[in-house]
């Protein structure tokens, strides 16, 4: 999988690194086991500092989404088919209810709003259900 | 004499023109003669016209070069005569480049190619996994270098003392030693230690991480740094072999004929053409292998890299302070760069100027001392 990143976005390169992750994650790009580019490689590929991706690997391995072993380096630690992770409904409310609140405040249709919701929804479940779309 | 010096001169600028007309079909669209450029402009005409610019210049240079090999060979210059001219081409390809990729810089300057398109930098987070290189070379290097060893270890009795390590073309001997382990094995000692270096690079080169093109999609990213690494590991290899070989074969007929005519002379050129096989070969290969890499079909664009030219001083230079990346993978030709923006790149490059102008001064001297 690439990861694409955008040294003039306001949005910090861990930021970036993580978000993708999680997206690949999500649309079956990154299976559970899938072993990741240790941060020193992925640091020399993009020209960035080490301690860059080291925060990004932090946050997936806070997260519970990837595991780092001492023999097998990092890999994907959970997929979408595994069990919800305990405790992870509350946080995430909390930054659903910020983003719904930025989609009302802008005068954006509720029904505008469920439609987008589904067709990312629908896209994600397609993507893994055929791998072949899911290259980008 | 002469008509060698001629032959070597010409035919090692041959090798690297064809090596640079080869090497610039492996670039990526987006990186021609190594100026980034967007996929929208990748196939402009002002880019087609660069490169075939850039071709006929190498061409032009080589018979620029094979006049002045052929003036200093007439004037009796030979020793200056197998310098200069690999030195000449080296420095007037360089021109070529420059001169070349100008145009295309040009058109993108006036052009504004850059002007709103989006920038990324991309990587891969899901590596390739790792082959290791074919191992079949280094083990035929160690049977080759041990054969030789042996011959030498069986005839170490009958050797002279002291030992004749240099004669003259007529074959007579102009240079002694005393004959220890040093002087008998000394040869078959650097055999070994070259040959091992080389494997060790072709180990490391296994693993080199390959920046992702801009335009590249997964499957092409992954494909093109299998191929690079492949191409590589590959030809690192077989140059262990190559050299092994070669210097093997110049130590058992020291030993077996020593002095004997011409015999020296044939196994180096030997050595010399296949050293230059390997390489075209290999790169003639990976050319070959990459051509899906290179395939844009326009559909799903990926985006566009930043432009990252004010980096690449000539196209060939990498000098890029906020690199942490002591070694980055070139963006003209084959294998890796030092990022002069580092201080540890700079130490490296100096030294390692020192000990190719010494190791290629040194012999130059002993050569032309004991003639």
């Amino acid at each position: 999988m690439l990861i694409d990143i955008d040294p003039d976005s306001e949005s910090p390169l861990y930021q970036q690194l993580r978000d993708q992750v999680v997206r690949g994650i999500a649309d079956g790009t990154l299976k559970p086991g899938d072993p990741l580019a240790s941060v020193r490689q992925l640091a020399v590929q993009f020209g960035i500092n080490s301690a860059t991706v080291g925060k990004g690997y932090e946050l997936l391995r806070h997260e519970g989404l990837v595991r780092t072993s001492r023999r097998s380096g990092s890999v994907i630690a959970r997929g979408p088919a595994d069990q919800q992770t305990a405790g992870f409904a509350d946080g995430w409310t909390d930054r659903l209810r910020t983003l719904l609140a930025e989609a009302v405040a802008h005068g954006m249709p509720e029904a505008s709003i469920r439609a987008a919701t589904d067709s990312l929804l629908t896209d994600f479940a397609t993507r893994r259900a055929d791998p072949t779309r899911s290259a980008s | 004499m002469t008509v060698f010096v001629l032959v070597f001169a010409l035919g090692f600028t041959a090798f690297f023109g064809v090596l640079f007309a080869v090497v610039v079909g492996l670039r990526p669209p987006e990186l021609p003669l190594s100026v980034r450029v967007p996929q929208a402009h990748a196939n402009d005409q002002v880019v087609r016209s660069a490169i075939r610019r850039f071709r006929v210049s190498l061409l032009v240079m080589w018979l620029v070069t094979a006049a002045v090999t052929t003036v200093l060979v007439s004037v009796d210059l030979p020793a200056l005569a197998t310098v200069i001219p690999v030195l000449l081409y080296a420095g007037l390809t360089i021109l070529a480049l420059v001169l070349s990729r100008r145009l295309i810089i040009r058109a993108k300057r006036q052009g504004n190619w850059f002007e709103g398109v989006p920038g990324r930098v991309s990587a891969q987070l899901t590596p390739p996994s790792y082959r290791h290189p074919p191992f079949i070379w280094a083990v035929l290097a160690a049977i080759v270098l041990a054969g030789a060893t042996a011959v030498g270890v069986a005839l170490y009795p009958t050797l002279p003392d002291p030992l004749p390590i240099h004669f003259t073309i007529a074959g007579v001997a102009n240079a002694w030693a005393p004959k220890s382990v040093w002087s008998v094995f000394g040869l078959l000692m650097i055999g070994a230690v070259v040959a091992t270096l080389l494997t060790a690079l072709s180990v490391a080169a296994a693993r080199y991480s390959v920046r992702v093109q801009p335009g590249d999609t997964a499957e092409q990213a992954a494909l093109r740094t299998q191929v690079q690494r492949g191409m590589l590991t590959s030809l690192l290899a077989e140059l262990a072999f190559v050299l092994a070989l070669g210097i093997s074969a110049i130590d058992v007929t020291q030993r077996l004929a020593p002095g004997a005519r011409g015999v020296i002379a044939v196994c180096t050129i030997a050595m010399v053409v296949l050293i230059m096989v390997v390489v075209i070969s290999n790169v003639a290969r990976g050319r070959v292998q990459l051509r899906p890499a290179n395939v844009r079909s326009g559909e799903n664009p990926r985006p566009d890299s930043i432009d990252d030219d004010e980096h690449w001083k000539g196209g060939l230079f990498y000098v890029n302070r906020d690199d942490p990346a002591l070694v980055v993978p070139r963006r003209f030709g084959l294998g890796w760069t030092l990022n002069f923006g580092r201080p540890a790149g700079v130490v490296l490059t100096i030294t390692l100027l020192l000990v190719i102008v010494g190791g290629g001064i040194v012999p130059l001297l002993l050569v032309t001392h004991t003639r």
